[in-house]
């Protein structure tokens, strides 16, 4: 399998707080992979470290094969790296259209404005509506469709599903496969389990800063899953 | 009546220059959250500078400004990018302590430079002619080309924030300075862009100001004193509330002084009290904040 994300002994830092113990993935072109895990076992981390948010060191994170650990976040989205953060974090003095415009990044490609309001519909209703008066459904859309704009390789979603009704969820995943048959990887950072092997095609489990365990989506065990999730032999 | 009008008359005009002087401050403040306690000593330098260009070029103050809003603006992202970038979070209070070192600085440095003598940039007769409105009834073109400045800048500043995609830039930089540099942005470069905007704004202020008044190196802390009074009347980070609130803080010091030539400053800063206290978030108040 030829990688276009891959990490290698990736460790990271909070001051003196290790979060991330030498973690080993590997994302291909067109790729769901689901990341679970408890609280605190490094998911969002990961993310962070993958867009320099949480400095990595420069061999730790490879994107077609080059080394791109540490680089600047700014510079991070010519590469073709894009974050749907935790908790949205729209920006609530712009529209919903301009934070979709924001996301561009000055790239070209087939995700434009009409596009993503062609993905998500109910958005082109409310493009001047300042973004946080939406939903929170809405503004999951805004926050999927503002780091689409940037026509990303690989598209990192943080925590899709937090605060979100069960149907609204099911909305939300349902555009994947429409994200992915341009090529698009998708890494999704999930707490519902269910979800993430609904979603994926590989799984990761996190513990403690470790991958515990790896592997395709459909052949894991629910005994597997609960084991490698709460260390319970 | 006459008395009245035209008392009116010249506290709106005086409110556009105090206008003029808050928007550099609103900007600063509306972007980065710092408030720059150097303020009215950067605009004092700015009308040294002019002296400088006066002298040494022979220009006409007004035409100074082509060499001192580009000066200034240079300095204002200097400043951003090599000292106030390393200020800017959370905390304010770092960001006040460095700006008040600067002001000490440039009160220092102009006084070692310049001297304490009062000076004035000597625009001929512009400061003389006037605008007869009527019997009894005239108004300086001086004010009127500052107030008609005044309304202009804050009219382009917000066009720019409201359509072009910098400004949206710096709206989002405001809201979320993590989150924007995932965007391609570099938010230490928006930053510093921001505040040479702001210092470009502060050298058509400090120019007009040492043009309408005379000015010496210690000039620079009253002015930021109702710069301040007129950005907190109007509302924190909104540009034509800032307009409003420098307009309230001349019509209150015109009121004043006619009143009792010594009580001018004083209505000023009573008015800012009043609505601090009945309004304490300003008149037109920008909630940026979700």
């Amino acid at each position: 399998m030829s990688a276009l994300l891959e990490t290698r002994e990736l460790t990271a830092f909070y001051g003196d707080f290790q979060a991330l113990y030498g973690i080993d993935l590997a994302v291909a072109a067109g790729e769901v992979v689901a990341i679970i895990g408890a609280n605190g076992a490094g998911k969002s981390t990961f993310l962070k470290a993958l867009v320099g948010l949480v400095a990595a060191k420069a061999e730790a994170v490879r994107l077609d094969g080059a080394a791109i650990g540490g680089i600047a976040p700014h510079r991070l989205v010519g590469l073709g790296l894009a974050l749907v953060p935790e908790g949205r974090r729209l920006f609530p003095s712009l529209t919903v259209e301009e934070n979709l415009r924001i996301g561009t990044a000055g790239s070209r490609g087939q995700w434009t404005l009409e596009a993503i309001y062609d993905l998500f519909p109910i958005l082109a209703e409310r493009r001047s509506s300042p973004a946080t008066a939406l939903s929170g459904g809405q503004q999951q859309m805004v926050a999927i469709g503002r780091a689409l704009m940037s026509n990303p390789r690989l598209l990192l979603c943080d925590e899709l599903s937090l605060g979100l009704a069960p149907t609204v969820i099911r909305d939300i995943y349902a555009v994947f496969p429409r994200i992915c048959k341009a090529g698009t990887a998708i890494v999704v950072v999930e707490q519902d389990i269910g979800q993430a092997m609904a979603a994926a095609d590989r799984l990761y489990c996190f513990q403690e800063g470790r991958v515990s365990l790896s592997g395709p989506a459909a052949s894991l065990t629910r005994e597997q899953i609960s084991t490698a999730y709460f260390g319970l032999h | 009546m006459l008395n009245l009008i035209d008392t009116l008359l010249q506290g709106v005009m005086l409110g556009g220059q105090y206008a003029l002087m808050a928007v550099g401050l609103s900007l600063a403040f509306g972007v980065m959250r710092l408030v720059n306690v150097a303020h009215g000593d950067f605009i004092v330098l700015a009308a040294y500078l002019a002296l400088i260009c006066m002298t040494t070029l022979g220009l006409h103050p007004l035409a100074a400004l082509i060499v001192v809003v580009p000066v200034m603006a240079i300095v204002g992202y200097g400043v951003q990018r090599l000292l106030l970038n390393r200020a800017v979070g959370r905390d304010i209070m770092p960001a006040l302590l460095i700006t008040f070192g600067l002001s000490v600085i440039i009160q220092n440095g102009l006084l070692e430079v310049f001297s304490a003598d009062s000076r004035r940039l000597d625009a001929g007769g512009l400061t003389a002619a006037g605008l007869r409105l009527g019997d009894g009834l005239a108004v300086g073109w001086f004010p009127l080309i500052t107030f008609g400045l005044a309304v202009a800048v804050i009219a382009g500043l917000e066009a720019l924030f409201a359509r072009s995609a910098l400004g949206r830039a710096f709206r989002a930089v405001s809201d979320d300075q993590e989150i924007v540099q995932l965007m391609g942005y570099d938010n230490r470069h928006l930053y510093a862009l921001a505040m040479a905007l702001a210092f470009a704004v502060m050298a058509v202020a400090g120019v007009l100001f040492g043009i309408g008044t005379v000015f010496d190196p210690a000039f620079g802390p009253p002015q930021l004193l109702f710069a301040f009074e007129a950005v907190i009347i109007g509302g924190m980070g909104s540009l034509w509330g800032t307009l409003a609130g420098g307009v309230i803080l001349g019509l209150a010091q015109a009121i004043g002084f006619r009143v009792d030539p010594g009580w001018g400053i004083l209505f000023g800063h009573a008015v800012f009290l009043l609505i601090l206290a009945v309004q304490p978030r300003g008149l037109i108040p920008k909630t940026r904040d979700a």
